[in-house]
């Protein structure tokens, strides 16, 4: 009995050490021939980007992308607070200009155009049938923040449209990104919602699209390499890739317009 | 004096593991306060960032936060302290379930809760018929706020009242029984006065956490001025466009917060709180 009390604990301390250690080992992965590419993208851009990347890495051996997706406005200040990445995807003009006049990113290119589309749950518990009864008082409307570019959009579709006032004073929640207004308006939380003609499509049934008059206003989506990119000669190919047919009849199928601004 | 002559020769044989116990503890201390100071650091110099304490953004931000978690305070030490006092002085089948299951909003984090929350009180949630019934709207109102801030921060309070209603001897309540004192009397007379340290605490703890609450309220209850957008969420919101809002208020969390722990060790060390009971004051 020469052992003392407190073995029992440091072999089980070394234990969840040399676990904790293989654990993280594991995560990081190892192949170190394997080259990165890191897109920062709109969340508007999630689901055609995940299925553009994988025809990309298909055609490029060794090559992973790495998305982050998330309000544009969002993105844009992690590029600004330091975070790495080789392109960033903007839903707008805007972000991307902000971006540019910081010396983070090179020119953006146009790749994709979207427009706006009012949803409500599927079963509509609002009973909303026009976007007049947006003004009703009583609707729980959700928007994404002025700052978001779907936000944007909707707050000058809704100024041409002459109805501004009387639909914003509605507004429960101003969201981060036009996903996040989606996810209430698919949860039933929110009455109705503004999001892209492309998410009302992603959504299917969860959500139920309203017609709204045409203001012929749309988004514009813009690529740019950024100034510190650890892959640039990847991050060209990727962006010329974006440009191309494969991607292009994703984007298209998805419900995104031309890079001009027309729909197909 | 003594205590010197003891421990000197012991220091003095190991002077390396006391520079590197000292170098360490100091290396420590500056990480933990280096943010905050550089937050300062931002903020001082700049008139731009001080111009934006009159603004809306910062000041319906600030009256939000105060009311929501003066609330969820009152409201914790309402239904909190009878739930400790029963944790603490009666044994009950269960109870080492609910003492668990109180602490489970302490570890989940924050998005775990808003979720939870939202299927709860949602309109498609447990309840959300009966509320939607009852004519109520919870989801995106200040309301939810609040129940965001009580589900998280609330069992900081249980916890530490429990521990302080343990540790008031039973013997002193049944004395003042024995004296004609009924038990609301005895409770609010001699309990809670031997327990004030730990309430006080409890208070404190929830207080805080509900100031700082971000992942549950942002899920829960949305993101609007004036409505649902307290300190934090409009410090994350400002971030995006109007850094010095988000400066200004982060530093004014900071001050606020250290302001009341400050009160609240002084309290605790000089006033009246640390000199106890005095029995024969609660008789008359």
């Amino acid at each position: 009995m020469r052992r003392t009390p407190s073995r029992p604990g440091a072999s089980r301390l070394a234990l969840i050490t040399v676990v904790l250690t293989g654990a993280f080992a594991l995560a990081c992965g190892g192949g170190s021939s394997e080259r990165t590419l890191t897109v920062f993208a709109a969340a508007s851009l999630s689901d055609v980007f995940e299925e553009i990347g994988e025809r990309f890495e298909a055609e490029q051996p060794g090559v992973r992308l790495r998305f982050s997706f998330g309000g544009s406005q969002r993105l844009r200040l992690q590029l600004e607070q330091g975070a790495r990445a080789d392109l960033f995807a903007s839903a707008n003009l805007e972000q991307i200009g902000r971006a540019q006049s910081g010396g983070l990113v090179e020119n953006g290119r146009t790749f994709a155009s979207n427009a706006l589309a009012l949803v409500v749950p599927a079963d509509n518990p609002a009973g909303i049938a026009t976007l007049g009864d947006l003004a009703d008082g009583d609707v729980r409307l959700v928007i994404a923040g002025p700052s978001v570019p779907a936000g944007a959009l909707t707050r000058s579709v809704l100024v041409e449209l002459g109805v501004a006032d009387a639909v914003l004073a509605g507004v429960v929640s101003e969201e981060e990104s036009v996903r996040r207004v989606l996810s209430k308006v698919e949860l039933g939380e929110a009455d109705a919602g503004f999001v892209y003609s492309t998410d009302a499509l992603a959504a299917g049934d969860a959500v139920l699209r309203l017609p709204l008059e045409e203001t012929g206003m749309r988004n514009g989506y813009l690529i740019a390499i950024t100034t510190n990119a650890s892959e640039p000669e990847l991050a060209l190919r990727f962006r010329a890739f974006l440009n191309g047919e494969i991607a292009q009849s994703i984007l298209v199928a998805a419900g995104f317009g031309m890079p001009s601004g027309g729909t197909p | 004096m003594s205590g010197w002559a003891i421990a000197r020769p012991r220091l003095a044989a190991a002077p390396f593991g006391l520079t590197l116990l000292w170098a360490s503890a100091a290396a420590f201390v500056l990480f933990l306060v280096l943010p905050i100071v550089a937050l300062f650091v931002e903020v001082v110099p700049s008139g731009d960032a001080w111009s934006t304490i009159n603004e809306p953004v910062v000041t319906d931000a600030l009256r939000l936060s105060l009311i929501t978690t003066a609330i969820t305070a009152g409201l914790t030490v309402v239904f909190g302290t009878p739930l400790a006092y029963l944790l603490a002085r009666r044994s009950f089948r269960g109870a080492g379930l609910i003492d668990t299951l109180i602490d489970l909003p302490l570890v989940l984090p924050p998005a775990v809760a808003g979720m939870a929350l939202l299927f709860t009180f949602g309109r498609n949630g447990l309840l959300g018929g009966l509320i939607d019934d009852a004519g109520v709207a919870v989801a995106f109102t200040t309301t939810a706020v609040i129940l965001a801030q009580l589900f998280v921060a609330a069992p900081f309070y249980v916890k530490a009242a429990k521990s302080g209603f343990e540790s008031v001897d039973p013997d002193l309540e049944r004395v003042s029984t024995t004296l004609g004192e009924g038990e609301l009397r005895t409770f609010a007379r001699v309990t809670v006065p031997l327990a004030a340290p730990a309430l006080l605490g409890g208070i404190v703890m929830t207080w805080a956490r509900a100031l700082g609450e971000f992942g549950a309220t942002i899920m829960f209850a949305g993101s609007l001025q004036r409505v649902t957008e307290t300190v934090p969420l409009s410090i994350y919101d400002a971030l995006q466009d109007d850094l010095d809002a988000a400066l200004m208020l982060s530093v004014v969390l900071v001050a606020v917060s250290f302001a009341v722990l400050l009160v609240f060790k002084a309290l605790l060390r000089g006033g009246p709180l640390s000199s106890g009971v005095n029995l024969e004051g609660s008789r008359d």
